[in-house]
């Protein structure tokens, strides 16, 4: 059973495979990027942040078909509308991790830089990044989550995609 | 050379900093203290431009500090936090080069930097560990260390050792304060422990309510507190404060004494097992007689059956509630290394020795004994 599975669908699993883990690379790294800078920039204001942040929390609440879904209309079926909305959600939890990881560091490591005469920037990228950085990747982690987005929301009629893997799979057994 | 000219600090309706100007003369270590939120802390942020005064101006070398750029004022004075604050993701040798890096030192210079001042305190081993593998003395150590890496001409100091324990804590204080003079920088060090204040300053800035109340060197506060929230906190430094200046308050009691017309032998036998060179005589019933020195028993006491005959009497005597201050004038000048001190009966109390007299000393002055 096994054998004549991998005979049959070999090379085409292989090829779903890679396609789905650059989808996923693609989306986090892309979802990284952006969530550190607007945790970033968010933490700089935390005034505004304490609206802006329950506010996203609400959105990461929209399960991600209905995105997806809303964005193939906007968009059609093209890879753009799946990378755009797994970003999205691997977005969410670097963008809070890194928000709640710079806003716990002890004040006194931003006093001492302060004082040291770092400027904001160097503050950031010097001290506060790395201190907050397990965090950050404890969200990272997260993020990589969005594969099973990826699995259960593809675009199943589309060969080269493990969703479509997924489905099949139910229909042989 | 900096100068304080009419500043001023409210934070919503409580003013902090009150009208303040001063003037703090290159190369000195000027303490600012006084009782929690007098101030001190917000004058000495002023001075670095984490704190933006509301009114008045700060001037270093003659220049509006608001004229420098914020980040390049704070690379040219030194900081240390009371909290330490060593940055934990760097080594000690990076935590000492962040401000020479930001300087844009070269590396060379860095590394001789870090060599330098790692032997200053005798630390060169710990270069490459990380603050969290070194002790609290130690962490401030390397904070002090940071301040000083680029060799900036003033530097400030917030309560630095205040989460210490005591021994580390005066160990740091010699260290900070022999590096200020051997470097001869201008230290702005915030205290609110009179003790470090006085061993530190050269001169106290005393706070109190946002102004200053007193400007003096430790000596002149000692003598002339300028108000009574001043004298409370010097409490038993100050000149006011009782000293003890009776001769009981310096007496020994611990003596040792013999009973007259015991035996030579005896008597020798007594001093070496004390280890001391005399004993105080009495008669039966506990009245001073006099001393036998070991001298006089090693000349005649060999031919003596008794001590009686070589029993001097030429020591001077003092009485309970003499004045002890008296009574040291006669030990320095007269060159004698005791007293006896004599209850009202003549019965014997104690000696008072010259030793006594460091302790007097030490207590007029400053220094716990």
């Amino acid at each position: 059973m096994m054998k004549e599975l991998i005979s049959t669908y070999g090379s085409m699993l292989l090829n779903a495979i890679v396609t789905h883990t650059i989808y996923v690379v693609i989306c986090v790294a892309i979802g990284f990027v952006l969530g550190l800078v607007l945790g970033v920039a968010l933490s700089r204001i935390p005034r505004w942040a304490g609206v802006i942040m329950p506010v996203i929390s609400v959105f990461q609440t929209i399960p991600g078909l209905v995105f997806i879904g809303i964005l193939f209309l906007w968009l059609g079926m093209v890879p753009a509308t799946v990378i755009i909305a797994l970003s999205i959600y691997a977005l969410f939890p670097v963008l809070k991790n890194t928000y709640a990881g710079l806003l716990s560091i002890d004040p006194k490591y931003i006093e001492a830089a302060k004082g040291c005469g770092m400027s904001a920037m160097q503050s950031i990228l010097r001290v506060e990044l790395p201190l907050a950085m397990p965090t950050i990747i404890a969200g990272l982690r997260m993020s990589t989550d969005i594969y099973r987005f990826l699995d259960g929301s593809g675009l199943h009629d589309r060969p080269g995609r493990t969703g479509g893997f997924h489905l099949s799979g139910h229909c042989l057994q | 050379m900096i100068e304080f000219r009419n500043v001023s600090k409210s934070y919503g309706k409580s003013q902090i900093l009150k009208d303040l100007s001063f003037t703090i003369q290159d190369g000195e270590f000027i303490v600012l203290i006084g009782p929690s939120g007098c101030g001190k802390t917000t004058t000495l942020k002023t001075i670095n431009r984490l704190i933006e005064p509301d009114s008045g101006t700060v001037y270093i070398d003659g220049k509006d500090i608001r004229e420098t750029d914020k980040d390049d004022l704070r690379r040219h004075i030194g900081y240390v936090i009371q909290q330490i604050g060593l940055f934990p993701n760097m080594t000690v040798a990076q935590n000492i080069c962040v401000v020479p890096k930001l300087l844009k030192y070269s590396k060379e210079d860095c590394a001789r930097i870090v060599s330098e001042m790692l032997k200053m305190v005798n630390m060169e081993e710990y270069a490459d560990k990380y603050p969290n593998q070194l002790s609290g003395g130690q962490q401030q150590r390397i904070g002090v260390l940071r301040a000083l890496a680029a060799s900036p001409p003033i530097v400030l100091m917030d309560e630095p050792f205040g989460a210490l324990d005591p021994q580390t804590r005066e160990v740091l204080q010699d260290e900070v304060k022999s590096l200020q003079r051997k470097l001869n920088k201008t230290f702005v060090f915030v205290t609110h422990d009179m003790d470090e204040a006085l061993k530190m300053a050269d001169k106290i800035f005393f706070m109190d309510d946002g102004q200053i109340v007193q400007m003096a060197t430790p000596e002149e506060m000692l003598e002339h507190p300028a108000t009574e929230r001043v004298q409370s906190f010097l409490g038993k430094h100050a000149a006011g404060a009782a000293t003890p200046s009776r001769v009981e308050d310096y007496m020994r009691t611990n003596i040792r004494t013999m009973r007259k017309g015991r035996g030579v032998r005896e008597c020798a036998e007594r001093m070496a097992r004390y280890n001391v060179d005399t004993l105080i005589i009495s008669d039966d019933d506990g009245h001073y007689v006099g001393t036998v020195s070991i001298g006089d028993i090693r000349k005649w006491g060999r031919d003596l059956g008794d001590i009686d005959p070589i029993i001097r009497n030429t020591t001077r005597t003092v009485h309970l509630g003499d004045d002890a201050r008296e009574c040291f004038d006669y030990l320095l000048d007269a060159g004698e290394s005791y007293v006896v001190v004599l209850r009202e009966d003549e019965t014997i109390a104690g000696i008072v020795t010259k030793t006594s007299i460091a302790k007097s000393v030490a207590e007029n002055l400053w220094e716990n004994t």
